[in-house]
């Protein structure tokens, strides 16, 4: 995976540096926002990751100089209050954690929706819900492919029904997708369940990291 | 509900559903105690060691062990707990839950909304239900 950091405190660049080699990310620092647009007008990343405050401005720079792009900021400002531009926007504090090299191409960013309407700000309660959320999630997705490798048909039905609500809630985009396999587990149609499945573990993985992600700027 | 210490028996295997309706019963200033069992296997050993019948049961239906409609079988075949106050909630819009369902005498089949607003209104509307309606028992 190839990363564009843009990090103007050479202390921060050394620490996540460590990060990414435990990853294996292909990274490359920039310490501007002039920096980062003579770069970007050269090549493409999988992900960009820019502190929120650098020398010649903002993280909201970075996010004029590109569109459709995936993009950490490294702020605890909430996401939309940010001009999106057509990216794919996540955030994260500082110190970071490797976890977010974890968000790929594939990824897509939670839907925090309905997490935000039901906690409405209460940290704790954000905490609990995230933990259970990461308590049964993966666990949850086993059961799915468990059912699915041993072509239990009628019990992938009943796992991927289980799994959608605690999808919802934390706002992992598989709602679509699970409610797919639902409908279709009873045909047994291999050849059309196997992608769904393939895509389901994708999303989930993905998403669940992103879990972690929330969950660790709680700490 | 008509006597407001009664318990509220919620049957429902997922932990982050149980969190949200507590979440809304706790915002809402419902006070009746709150009993949460994980399946309909587990609700029935609650029903039949508890003195007092619960005023209503919240009922999910895909769940382990023993789901939502085999419960309403059991409990509609014991004459103990056949006039029991049953609510379903659930994710599930398949025409054949509700009516399998409703032939087992619930009281009402709710469908989870997405939305947590819509959640809380539509707990306190079962909950302004049950206050103003008179018990069975």
């Amino acid at each position: 995976m190839k990363v564009l950091y843009i990090e103007d405190d050479i202390i921060d660049q050394m620490a996540v540096r460590r990060l990414a080699d435990k990853c294996s990310c292909e990274l490359l620092f920039v310490n501007s926002i002039k920096e980062a647009n003579d770069i970007l007008q050269a090549e493409k990343f999988d992900l960009i990751i820019s502190d929120f405050n650098l020398g010649d401005g903002t993280a909201e720079d970075v996010l004029k100089l590109v569109t459709n792009q995936k993009i950490i900021l490294i702020t605890d400002k909430p996401l939309d209050s940010f001009n999106a531009n057509g990216n794919l926007l996540y955030s994260t504090t500082k110190p970071i954690n490797e976890s977010i090299f974890k968000i790929t191409n594939k990824s897509q960013p939670l839907d925090l929706t309905y997490f935000n309407s039901l906690t409405e700000g209460d940290i704790n309660f954000q905490v609990e819900l995230l933990d259970t959320a990461l308590q049964i999630l993966p666990s949850a997705l086993e059961k799915v492919n468990e059912a699915f490798e041993s072509l239990n048909f009628e019990q992938l039905k009943f796992e991927a029904h289980k799994m959608k609500s605690g999808a919802r809630v934390i706002g992992i985009p598989i709602l679509e997708t699970l409610q797919t396999i639902e409908a279709l587990a009873l045909t047994g149609d291999l050849s059309r369940l196997k992608p769904l499945i393939d895509e389901l573990n994708q999303k989930a993985s993905s998403g669940i990291d992103q879990v972690k992600i929330e969950r660790e700027k709680l700490q | 509900m008509s006597n407001p210490n009664r318990t509220i028996l919620i049957v429902e295997d997922d932990m982050v559903d149980v969190m949200t309706i507590k979440r809304a019963v706790g915002q809402l200033g419902i006070t009746n105690p709150l009993h949460v069992e994980s399946n309909g296997e587990e609700a029935l050993h609650y029903l039949n060691a508890v003195e007092e019948l619960p005023g209503l049961v919240i009922l999910d239906l895909n769940m382990p062990k023993m789901n939502g409609t085999e419960f309403l079988k059991h409990i509609r075949e014991d004459d103990r707990y056949k006039s029991l106050p049953v609510v379903v909630l659930t994710t599930s819009k398949e025409q054949q839950d509700k009516l399998n369902t409703f032939n087992l005498f619930i009281s009402g089949y709710m469908i989870k909304p997405v939305d947590f607003s819509q959640f809380k209104d539509m707990v306190r509307t079962i909950h302004h239900y049950w206050e103003l309606s008179e018990l069975p028992y």
